[in-house]
């Protein structure tokens, strides 16, 4: 468990004025960004990043975590005015939230999303903050096998559940996993793949490849619609009072959808889009009234909307006990860990006992003002969803550049992260998607060293995977988990 | 770009053998257990089988579909991308992100000069304000 004296430093250090102002600009920057149309939490935090490399670290944290909370809920926005989801997450938000709103019930669609939201965000909160202390402690024990077991979890999850086609999936995992193998050999320092340039020897940089995989491919894509653009025109809204008694009613769904979107994204390499559907279709299994679902349901976006907001503290998770990310956001905060000068991992809580009630207050703060933003905000939404892309492209490239450049003052990460971006824009369109990407890519060092440590121990032999008792429940779980994500995919 | 999955096949396989036959010339470092050669070649090996599962997809169950990309307005954006890559390098920042935004606006689809020449002008200065003279980014 975590310390009294690590819980009110970490209270004390949420106090500090910077950190409660950048959670409210991260906050509102990651509603805006889910907002607009083609931009993401995602592309907000790859942004973002190179601001706060000069920031204290609690100050970066806080303003990173702000921008994910806030981003991860106003994809919902979209989905609701013009059934577009701001991010592959909010997908299942459009079945229900859309048809409230051609049935002038918008207001009321915002207001379920935005309390689903929250009420998943501080669910996850409080999971991160009580589960963290006992799975690091735990992970503690864990050697080269067990790590491996994990990461391969991380990566077979990954491929089965992102996108439409496993093959693709697993396939873009591989691709990331080569790009992790640029440079040095981690066990034996062989230099691999650098064709005698000396900026390769360190390999290629986890801040050019994900703001490039993550970011620039928005830009590229946007091409696609120069001289297509549409004129968004939506209803006024005006959002509506929430009631308890109404939230309390539907509990069940809320507690379930939470502890589903917690519980997904804890495990490595999946994330809210996966969360939000297994969620939405558990909820629907269960309800009295499935045949509403896909009408303008209520539950249906409590269901959405909660589990999709709950993955950010389940995210967190792995992130900080295990140095695994569990989707494509939390390898950002790893990179942003990293440039702080801290090595997420087991010792990570250990050594730095108030980081963990450090985030709790942090997601607490995210949450609730991203409730009071979303309810009382929501009738400028109709102005956000119309901003012209053509304006805020070019500040996307060079906020990119600027961070791909900063994370190690180096011109070559710039070059790498252009390329990476078109590279992750064409694998995009013919199905690669850009998180399988870069999952391999974060997971590839973790990977390869702790495979060849292991088969070092065995002198050679597979068996040590099998014979340790936790890396072989591991693998048992990464088999059946990948067999009933697989499944649930398909059938979503 | 018709026939995705084919083109997609085939370059995987191309990667693959250029990775393999690039490892094949690593010499073997002699205090090392566990041969250098053998992680990278199952990735290698790996992604060959997957392009070769991919391919055969496509060929065998007629698994073919048309992936559009619009390299007219394409590539121009990255090409005008790529080249600010390299400018801010040899050239340095302000001007090269203050020419950079006002082209990109422009390819776009910004036709009014006003707005162009404005958000450029004040967008480089706000840049190089907070990253260049607050954030002391050496750039």
């Amino acid at each position: 468990m975590i310390s009294m004296q690590g819980f009110l430093t970490g209270l004390l250090q949420v106090m500090d004025i910077w950190v409660i102002l950048f959670i409210i600009l991260g906050t509102t920057l990651g509603i805006l960004f889910g907002a607009a149309p083609g931009l993401t939490a995602s592309t907000a935090i790859a942004m973002f990043l190179p601001v706060t490399f000069g920031m204290q670290a609690n100050t970066a944290f806080a303003f990173l975590l702000a921008i994910y909370c806030g981003g991860l809920y106003a994809g919902s926005i979209p989905a609701i005015l013009i059934s577009t989801p701001g991010a592959p997450g909010n997908a299942a938000t459009v079945l229900d939230g859309y048809p409230m709103c051609q049935s002038g019930k918008a207001g009321k669609a915002l207001t379920l999303s935005v309390m689903a939201s929250c009420i998943g965000g501080l669910f996850s909160a409080l999971c991160l903050f009580f589960l963290s202390p006992v799975i690091s402690s735990f992970a503690l024990k864990f050697g080269p096998a067990e790590y491996f077991a994990i990461s391969l979890m991380g990566i077979t999850c990954v491929a089965s559940v992102t996108g439409k086609d496993t093959i693709k999936g697993l396939t873009g995992t591989l691709l990331g996993l080569t790009i992790a193998m640029i440079g040095m050999d981690p066990v034996s320092g062989n230099l691999r793949f650098t064709f005698g340039q000396p900026s390769m020897i360190t390999g290629i940089g986890i801040i050019p490849v994900l703001v490039g995989l993550f970011a620039m491919p928005e830009v590229f894509a946007q091409t696609e619609k120069i001289g297509r653009e549409t004129i968004v025109k939506i209803q006024e809204i005006k959002t509506d009072r929430p009631r308890f008694a109404e939230y309390w009613s539907k509990k069940t769904v809320l507690l379930k959808s939470s502890i589903i979107g917690t519980i997904v994204g804890a495990i490595p390499g999946t994330g809210s889009t996966i969360a939000s559907w297994f969620a939405y279709n558990e909820a629907k299994r269960t309800s009295k009234t499935p045949e509403e679902f896909g009408k303008g349901s209520e539950e249906g976006i409590l269901a959405c909307e909660s589990s999709n907001n709950a993955v950010t503290g389940g995210a967190l998770i792995p992130l900080l006990t295990l140095g695994i990310p569990g989707d494509g956001v939390a390898a950002m905060l790893l990179g942003a860990l990293t440039v702080q000068g801290l090595a997420p991992g087991p010792l990570l809580l250990v050594e730095h006992s108030e980081i963990l009630s450090f985030f709790l207050w942090v997601l607490i703060l995210s949450n609730i003002l991203m409730t009071f933003m979303g309810l009382f905000g929501s009738r400028y939404a109709p102005k956000i969803l119309s901003i012209p892309f053509r304006y805020l492209s070019p500040f996307i490239v060079v906020f990119c550049a600027i961070g791909a450049f900063a994370s190690a003052n180096s011109f070559f990460d710039v070059k790498a992260m252009i390329v990476l971006g078109f590279l992750g824009y064409v694998l995009k369109k013919v199905g690669f998607p850009a998180p399988t990407i870069a999952l391999g890519f974060v997971l590839g060092s973790i990977v390869e060293f702790n495979l060849v440590r292991s088969l070092i121990v065995s002198q050679g032999s597979f068996l040590i995977f099998f014979q340790k008792p936790v890396s072989l429940t591991i693998i048992i779980l990464t088999v059946l988990l990948t067999f009933l994500m697989f499944k649930r995919t398909k059938t979503s | 770009m018709k026939k995705a999955d084919i083109i997609t096949g085939i370059v995987l396989i191309i990667f693959s053998i250029l990775g393999i036959m690039e490892i094949s010339t690593w010499k073997e470092l002699a205090n090392v257990s566990i041969s250098i050669k053998f992680y990278p070649s199952l990735i290698f090996g790996a992604i060959g089988l997957c392009g070769a599962i991919i391919l055969g997809r496509a060929l065998l169950k007629g698994n073919i579909y048309t992936v559009e990309f619009r390299w007219a307005t394409l590539i121009p954006v990255a090409v005008v991308i790529l080249l600010y890559g390299l400018a801010i390098e040899y050239i340095g920042f302000v001007i090269p992100t203050l020419l950079f935004l006002a082209m990109l606006m422009y390819l776009f689809g910004e036709r009014r000069w006003k707005y162009i020449v404005l958000i450029s002008v004040l967008g480089a200065a706000m840049l190089y304000i907070i990253f260049i003279k607050m954030l002391a980014i050496q750039i």
